[in-house]
């Protein structure tokens, strides 16, 4: 089943499907993945020589990054497809994405942040990847706070497109900003000919992002059929204000004459 | 306890609790969601001018 091969615009969402019987294979499977890479994170990969075991942050701080960068991802190509064929469910996966894009990276600041309080003695630093990163942030918060100010439904769906196929260009200069300024942070270590990593906490990294991606399409497939059910209930509640009015009109009309 | 232990407990501390709370807030927004469906169906039944008196 594709990720677009959601429950229909007017068909009625039910209960969440994550509580049937493809929730509880989804769920079982994310228990496992991530007592998995608990159980890598903590005991299995080996402390860092230098900053010891607060270095073990890194593999939820790389990864949550990588799925922001995948969420801001899926909103430029959502609006892409959008902007092309107008049908609304990009739309509401682009919001989806950009809403947990925003989650992945405030995970990735604040777990930054308290690594940095850590090794650097500083909770933050106008270091190259933390700027882009935080900027990053503002643009998603921005296009999630413009969506509430156009009231046009229409316009709203093309300016977000707009807005969030532009906002993608900051994910490249957040990922290069290591390469073309100096940084605290180190350069990928990971897509380096060689790997500056060893094969143990390599190991522990991939378990980790492919907990935490697992997590990321459930939570993406949950806030996507939120965003379709809030615009059913959006097109109901304008379908009673329809029939009050003409119920209204109806009663006026039916007042016999000299009477008032 | 290790300063660096701390600092490892709170931040996979704040990586569960910000990323499990987001995904029971949305699953709680689509029941919520879905019971407000439910009573527009229900009202636009019953205001229905269809709706055998």
């Amino acid at each position: 089943m594709g990720l677009m091969d959601f429950p229909e615009r007017h068909r009625p969402i039910g209960r969440p499907p994550v509580f049937g019987w493809r929730g509880l294979v989804a769920y079982t499977a994310l228990l496992a993945l991530m007592s998995a890479a608990l159980y890598l994170i903590f005991i299995f990969a080996p402390a860092e020589r230098v900053q010891g075991d607060v270095q073990r942050l890194l593999y939820g701080h790389v990864s949550t990054a990588w799925l922001a960068f995948l969420s801001f991802g899926i909103v430029g190509i959502s609006g892409i497809i959008f902007l092309w064929n107008k049908d609304t469910r990009w739309d509401s996966l682009a919001v989806a994405a950009a809403e947990i894009g925003v989650v992945f990276t405030t995970v990735t600041l604040v777990t930054g942040s308290i690594w940095g309080r850590s090794i650097w003695n500083a909770w933050w630093a106008w270091d190259p990847r933390l700027t882009t990163t935080i900027v990053l942030w503002f643009i998603y918060v921005a296009y999630l706070i413009l969506r509430t100010y156009i009231d046009d439904i229409s316009v709203r769906r093309r300016v977000a497109a707009i807005f969030g196929i532009f906002g993608f260009v900051d994910v490249p200069i957040v990922w290069f900003s290591v390469q073309w300024w100096r940084s605290l942070h180190p350069v990928q270590t990971i897509t380096q000919a060689g790997g500056g990593m060893p094969r143990e906490m390599l190991a522990t990294l991939l378990m980790t992002l492919v907990a935490f991606t697992v997590f990321f399409f459930i939570v993406l497939r949950q806030r996507y059929l939120l965003e379709r059910a809030s615009e059913e209930g959006d097109d109901l509640r304008a379908a009673v204000h329809r029939q009050l009015d003409v119920s209204v009109a109806a009663a006026d009309t039916s007042v016999p004459e000299g009477r008032t | 306890m290790k300063q660096e232990l701390v600092f490892l407990m709170i931040g996979y501390g704040a990586v569960w609790l910000v990323l499990f709370g987001y995904l029971v807030y949305v699953t709680g927004r689509i029941r919520s969601v879905r019971d407000a469906i439910q009573d527009l169906r229900h009202e636009l039944d019953r205001d229905s001018p269809d709706t055998p008196e």
